[in-house]
């Protein structure tokens, strides 16, 4: 179940982070740590506290498919 | 004619070598030992699983197939007994001989026991493996009062566990901070505050002198040096890992507190490789031999020394590391070497905004962020582009900061 839209963040054109409270078994999970920097970086400036001058658009990619769950300050959906 | 590769070890750095081997050499034969009875699985989230917050199933990386599919063959509950480099032959338990034409030692470490009076008895776990975090799991679980030990990055994931099971908890530190080495005071005083506020409570200049048991021989305290008591039916333990490197003992491959690698993750002895946590790499950028036990290296570890094994000195190893905390509502990040250096500068910007950068040679090493990290990736860049930051230290501690505010040095 995801929690309020207020913490969802726009990672690119059709991708949103938004909270989330629960992860199955059948959920792929990845930790911020796993990722490569640039992916780090967008996500860095779009959670919380990245330097907006630096900031891309992300899309699906290898590392990060839509209905991950992502593992950071929070745990993230991406939707 | 078929190359041959040996792998030992199937965690992140052993496996992204196997990985990488299959992918620029797909003719080879490539094999995996392990000692533990599963495959590669995310050792970065198992402290998740351990709060309760993660099913088992998404820890899991790789099965069966991902190796089947591969034509990679792993051997799991395998010992490996012997390693014979002049006949480059490996030894396992059940009496199987491989040949290698280049082999790669990923074996990692075991958690350092800690070497006091009862450290043994039940209700006290160390904390590395998946199935240290079952034990921890279900150790908390039926746990009223808990105490970790181990004033590092470990630990602080045992005492985030910890307020997670709704377990009141004592941290027993020697020092008086958390994570000394890295942190000023005042940057560790934000992880104290936070602690506290999940149910933790450091205690600093304690540590263990002695545990406690009942009748059945399971854990009632811990005794400090100064004799202050702290009631735990559940104890973590995380001081640091000893290195998986018994299996080399017979040969001649060098180790200095971890087996000792070059730039191409190559030791001193042909066609040995090394990789992940229990190297002693040449780091590059550093300009010293370091070691660095964060996931991303020993992935890009694993992958260099494929590349390497498979065309000798072809690339190096480059890389700045970096590993965050996501146990509290605000970002921790550290990078590179932040214990190293002759020099460092530090401000805090907020109650909860802090940051550190560790400077060797007038240059960054490494660094710890706490809530704001807008600046790492510039910290990282000047770090790997080796940029000489003069006495421009107060510009790189402004907030906002990015490379283009710094200044040509004179020494470039």
């Amino acid at each position: 179940m995801s929690r309020s839209d207020s913490h969802t963040h726009t990672l690119g054109v059709d991708l949103r982070l938004v909270p989330t409270d629960t992860v199955t078994e059948s959920d792929r999970v990845t930790h911020i740590d796993q990722l490569s920097e640039q992916a780090q970086e967008t996500i860095f400036s779009r959670v919380c506290c990245g330097s907006q001058r630096t900031q891309q658009l992300l899309t699906e990619t290898e590392e990060l498919h839509r209905g991950d769950i992502l593992v950071f300050t929070d745990y993230f959906e991406l939707r | 004619m078929t190359a041959s590769y040996v792998i030992i070890g199937d965690g992140i750095a052993g496996s992204s070598a196997a990985e990488t081997l299959r992918e620029e050499d797909p003719d080879a034969d490539v094999t995996v030992i392990t000692d533990e009875g599963e495959a590669l699985y995310n050792r970065i989230l198992i402290k998740e699983f351990a709060k309760g917050k993660l099913p088992e199933a998404p820890i899991s990386i790789h099965d069966d197939s991902w190796y089947d599919e591969r034509n990679i063959d792993l051997k799991l509950n395998t010992l490996v007994t012997n390693i014979d480099t002049d006949a480059h032959t490996v030894g396992t338990h059940e009496g199987e001989t491989l040949e290698y034409d280049k082999l790669l030692v990923a074996t990692g470490g075991t958690p350092t026991q800690l070497p006091v009076e009862n450290s043994d008895a039940d209700g006290i776990s160390h904390f590395w493996t998946f199935q240290d975090a079952r034990q921890i799991k279900d150790g908390m679980e039926a746990a009223d009062d808990a105490v970790i030990v181990g004033a590092g990055l470990l630990g602080i994931d045992l005492a985030a566990i910890c307020g997670a099971q709704d377990v009141s908890g004592k941290y027993l530190m020697r020092g008086n901070a958390w994570w000394r080495y890295a942190l000023s005071e005042e940057g560790a005083e934000i992880m104290h505050e936070a602690m506290r506020e999940r149910g933790v409570e450091p205690v600093f200049e304690s540590g263990v002198d002695r545990f406690e048991v009942d009748d059945d021989g399971h854990v009632t305290a811990a005794i400090d040096p100064n004799g202050d008591r702290y009631g735990a039916d559940f104890v973590g333990i995380a001081i640091g890992l000893n290195f998986n490197t018994e299996i080399l003992q017979d040969t001649d491959v060098k180790q200095d507190n971890g087996v000792v690698v070059d730039q191409y993750m190559q030791t001193n002895v042909e066609d040995v490789y090394a990789a992940g946590d229990l190297t002693r790499f040449y780091d590059v950028i550093l300009g010293e031999y370091a070691q660095n036990g964060a996931w991303g290296s020993a992935k890009e570890q694993g992958t260099i020394a494929a590349k390497n094994m498979i065309d000798p000195e072809s690339e190096e190893f480059r890389w700045v590391s970096s590993y965050s905390i996501t146990h509290f509502d605000f970002p921790f990040l550290s990078f590179g070497h932040p214990t190293l250096g002759d020099d460092s500068a530090e401000m805090k910007h907020s109650d909860t905004e802090w940051r550190r950068i560790a400077i060797k040679d007038g240059k960054i090493v490494g660094g710890v962020l706490i809530g704001d990290l807008s600046p790492q990736s510039a910290y990282k860049k000047l770090m790997r582009d080796e940029v000489p930051i003069g006495d421009q230290k107060e510009i790189l501690m402004q907030e906002g900061f990015s490379v283009d505010d710094l200044a040509p040095s004179k020494e470039q």
